[in-house]
């Protein structure tokens, strides 16, 4: 009966030793195997639910058995969660519906397919083994659009690597035909005009050389940035409206550090790429060629003397470049520490004040700053010490050459002015040969950013509308019928809910701290989809509605108000962008804003700052309040609206509240259970389940959970009345 | 009751229950920790460090399996002999690292670094995202690193490091 790689490979004994374990798993046992030893049998009949626990660096895989005590079947270190996760749905899944999973092993691994390498999530690009053709073609299909400025800026490239060769050519001519002519001086004698005018001619020729030079420099400049920045501000635009096209459990996948590493610095890297590389793969790559073809047309072996020490000056490039890297990058990050100290203590600093603690945080910047000095001092010792040694090693090969043309100088078969010449080609060559050793680095930087990117922009969205989805009116009818939902494949938040909302009726959601009152709000909204079961609202599942038209008919009022920086006009304006001045006064009236907002210095138009800091937490939550009205919502969500405020601004907030709830369906958390006394319904949850359901009056008689915690407010607030 | 005060600001206010050896005996069941108090039996109880950096052995608090505190281990060295190791197997299953002794190896590659590392359960290979945020510094000498799947490695003492391995976490510190 068993299944071919039917089996769940784990490493940890139930001691916590490291082992090689595996558990057989048929339709009747499950089987653990330990080093080879068979460590435990466990029938399926015994197994009421399976129950996955993660701790700090192991996860381990669970049941209840039939008497419903915990039991333990297996546990491994945390590079099995994922697959433990999936092994617990499926094998519920067994004991639910009789679905005998046929390949536990696959399921759940985040690894790359061809190499096997972890992916930090399943949906990830493999780096190593990412196709960097095609992404560079993905790249180039990108940049086609703006082909007109990079190929402008290709051809100016190339035509200042030959202006580059024109310089020493002129030098060479004015050494030889001026400086060091033996027959000048009797030609000087004889048309002193005409040397006068062939030497201002050679002059003027190199200060042609220079200005076109500069000019086609100019050229280059612009063209390619043109290119560059218009590049990188579409894939910016892209990510940016990738990302809010992801569902709420996506982008908290990822830090906000990450995704503003994405949309910003990413892009940066690749415009860097496009202004610095692309152009010299065609200039430098020419210049050296151009360099290299003069020489060998002279003189081959002054081309060896030349190429030879090259190897040296490269190693001791690339050595001296991650040496520098090394060491830049401590001072950075020891800068980034002294620069988050400040800001910590700035951010702080009323607590700082209050408690008088100034000397003891002066001391902790104190030894931040401390810190950067040392790394820095450390650092600009090594580079005064090395420094002169890479120069020498860059100019080796001039040496070797000064060694050899001086000495054919001397056999007569040089001109100094050809000498010249080749010293100035060969410090020309070193740029190009700089260039190349950097290469390999700044194409890993730009596969790397290219590749963060598309794996953003291709990420499939989670909560995403489907094709049929469509606009619908809302009633405000919502029905949960057995619905779960996790965050983590650990822990699942809301077990099996089922209940029915009916159209106008406020319910007040209540229950302990962290049993998913708010995740259950998230659900209504679509934030993020249910792992089972389904949400309909007026006998639809909300998975068929368009997002948009969901959400723009749920308003929700939250425990913090997050104001965007902008006038108190522009944050009301929000939630309703077409919304007239008059509405907006009318709605600010409602909500009992319009009076202190009136009293602003500039009224509607005052700016409030960051996070609307100049204003009071009662002040915010009216906006708040304002925002939902002019929204005119059919569904209401009240997130402890007025949980931070006090108790006088609390009793103004709730009777704005009151007319707002007025003929919509309102689901509404408080932990201040009198505020739900007017509910037409009382939910409780507990445990990640719907405990109790009734009005205030009916709860209090049951004298469940509902009683108790009434209770413990009651006695609450005696002891803080005493 | 004022003496006890003066002793503790907080005591007279908060009561905390020291579990120790007179009224608490632990012990390790088929991979659980079970406890029993006076009369009380506990299939079993989770515990967790307060301090698990500095602390490793003290300020202990035990809870059943929905996460209420039944009480605080003061010092593990308050309990009986059967029980510390009980609850010394519970806390090294629960905080489950690996100590790193030598690197041998860090590759960074597209973002990842590389890491090829002897622990003292012998060689092991894992991969570090954002690498300067996943290290953790206990103190300038000691450090934990966490992988990508979230398994925590520990470098004891950065000092006492070879050489060679220095020099290859250097770049992160």
């Amino acid at each position: 009966m068993k299944a071919a790689g039917n089996e769940i490979r784990y490493n940890l004994t139930l001691g916590g030793d490291l082992c090689t374990g595996r558990v057989e798993v048929t339709r009747e046992v499950l089987t653990c195997f330990e080093d080879g030893e068979q460590a435990r049998v466990v029938a399926f009949s015994d197994v009421q639910e399976f129950l996955l626990r993660g701790e700090n660096g192991s996860v381990s895989l669970e049941y209840k058995d039939a008497e419903g005590h915990f039991r333990i079947l297996c546990r491994s270190t945390m590079e099995h969660r994922n697959l433990f996760a999936e092994v617990v749905r499926l094998l519920n899944l067994y004991k639910k519906n009789g679905d005998f999973p046929e390949d536990l092993q696959v399921a759940g691994t985040a690894k790359c397919p061809k190499c096997g390498a972890k992916l930090p999530r399943p949906d990830s690009v493999c780096m190593k083994c990412v196709d960097k053709k095609k992404v560079f073609a993905r790249f180039v299909q990108l940049a086609l659009p703006y082909k007109k400025y990079l190929i402008g800026s290709a051809v100016f490239f190339l035509l200042a690597a030959a202006v580059g060769l024109l310089g020493p050519y002129v030098s060479k001519v004015l050494v030889d035909h001026y400086i060091r002519n033996s027959e000048m001086q009797a030609l000087v004698q004889s048309a002193p005009g005409q040397v006068a005018a062939g030497f201002v001619a050679v002059v003027l020729s190199m200060l042609g050389v220079y200005l076109l030079n500069e000019v086609v420099n100019i050229l280059r400049n612009i063209t390619i940035m043109q290119a560059a920045v218009r590049i990188s501000v579409r894939l910016r635009e892209n990510v940016f409206e990738k990302v809010h096209s992801m569902s709420l459990s996506q982008i908290s996948r990822r830090t906000a550090g990450e995704l503003i590493q994405r949309v910003g610095q990413d892009t940066q890297d690749v415009q860097a790429f496009i202004v610095y590389e692309i152009p010299n793969i065609f200039g430098q790559v020419l210049l050296l060629l151009a360099i290299a073809g003069v020489m060998l047309a002279y003189d081959w072996r002054l081309f060896l003397i030349v190429i030879l020490p090259m190897p040296i000056a490269i190693a001791a490039m690339r050595g001296f470049h991650h040496k520098v890297r090394k060491l830049y990058g401590q001072q950075w990050r020891a800068g980034s520490r002294a620069g988050n100290v400040l800001f910590d203590i700035f951010s702080g600093i009323r607590v700082v004040k209050s408690y008088g603690t100034e000397d003891r945080e002066a001391e902790r910047y104190g030894s931040a700053a401390g810190e950067e000095r040392q790394i820095a001092v450390r650092n600009e010792v090594f580079w005064a010490k090395v420094s002169p040694f890479i120069r020498f090693s860059l100019t080796l090969g001039t040496y070797f050459l000064l060694y050899y043309t001086g000495k054919k100088i001397l056999g007569g078969t040089m001109t100094i002015g050809e000498a010249t010449m080749f010293t100035s080609y060969v410090s020309l060559i070193y740029g190009p040969i700089q260039w190349l050793t950097r290469i390999p680095t700044a194409l890993a930087r730009a596969v790397t950013a290219l590749v963060r990117l598309f794996d953003v922009l291709d990420e499939t969205p989670e909560v995403a509308d489907t094709e049929a989805a469509k606009d619908v009116e809302i009633e405000g009818t919502i029905t949960f019928d057995h619905v779960s939902f996790g965050y983590d494949p650990t822990s699942e938040v809301l077990k099996d809910i089922s209940f029915e909302i009916h159209p106008g009726e406020m319910i007040g959601l209540v229950g302990h701290s962290g049993v998913g009152k708010s995740t259950l709000i998230n659900l209504v909204m679509r934030l993020y989809d249910v792992t089972e079961g389904e949400i309909r609202i007026d006998g639809t599942d909300i998975r068929t509605f368009s997002q948009e038209s969901l959400r723009s008919q749920v308003g929700a009022v939250l425990q913090e108000t997050f104001l965007f920086a902008g006038s108190v006009y522009d944050n009301l304006r929000y939630a309703k962008p077409t919304a007239t001045r008059d509405e907006i006064i009318r709605a600010a009236k409602i909500a009992g804003a319009h009076e202190f907002i009136c009293k602003l210095p500039q009224g509607y138009q005052t700016r409030v700052g960051e996070k609307g800091q100049t204003l009071s937490g009662g002040e915010r939550q009216r906006i708040a309040i304002a925002r939902a009205l002019l929204r005119d919502p059919k569904i209401l969500i009240l997130d402890e609206a007025t949980a931070s405020l006090d108790t006088e601004t609390e009793k103004q907030i709730q009777d704005a509240l009151q007319i707002l709830i007025q003929d919509r369906t309102t689901i509404a958390i408080a932990h201040r259970l009198s505020t739900l006394r007017n509910a037409t319904r009382i939910f409780v949850l507990d445990k990640g389940g719907l405990a109790e359901v009734g009005t205030h009056e009916e709860l209090l008689a049951k004298k469940g959970i509902y009683h108790d915690l009434v209770m413990a407010q009651r006695s609450m607030s005696r002891i803080g009345g005493k | 009751m004022e003496e006890k005060q003066k002793k503790d600001g907080l005591s007279g206010i908060v009561d905390v229950t020291w579990l120790t050896k007179d009224n608490a005996s632990f012990c390790d069941d088929e991979g659980f920790l079970s406890m029993d108090m006076g009369e009380e039996h506990y299939d079993r109880v989770l515990l967790s460090r307060c301090f698990p950096f500095d602390e490793p052995e003290t300020h202990i608090s035990v809870t059943d399996c929905e996460m209420k505190e039944i009480g605080l281990i003061r010092d593990l060295q308050e309990l009986s002999e059967e029980s510390r190791e009980a609850c010394r197997t519970e806390l090294s299953r629960k905080y489950f690292t690996r100590e790193i002794l030598s690197i041998e190896k860090i590759k960074e590659r597209y973002g990842f670094t590389h890491w090829d590392v002897t622990t003292a359960s012998g060689k092991k290979s894992f991969s570090v995202q954002d690498t300067y945020r996943s290290i953790t510094k206990i103190t300038p000498d000691h450090l934990l690193v966490y992988d990508v799947d979230g398994n925590v490695y520990e470098i004891m003492s950065v000092d006492a490091l070879p050489r060679k391995s220095y020099r290859h976490l250097e770049l992160y510190l």
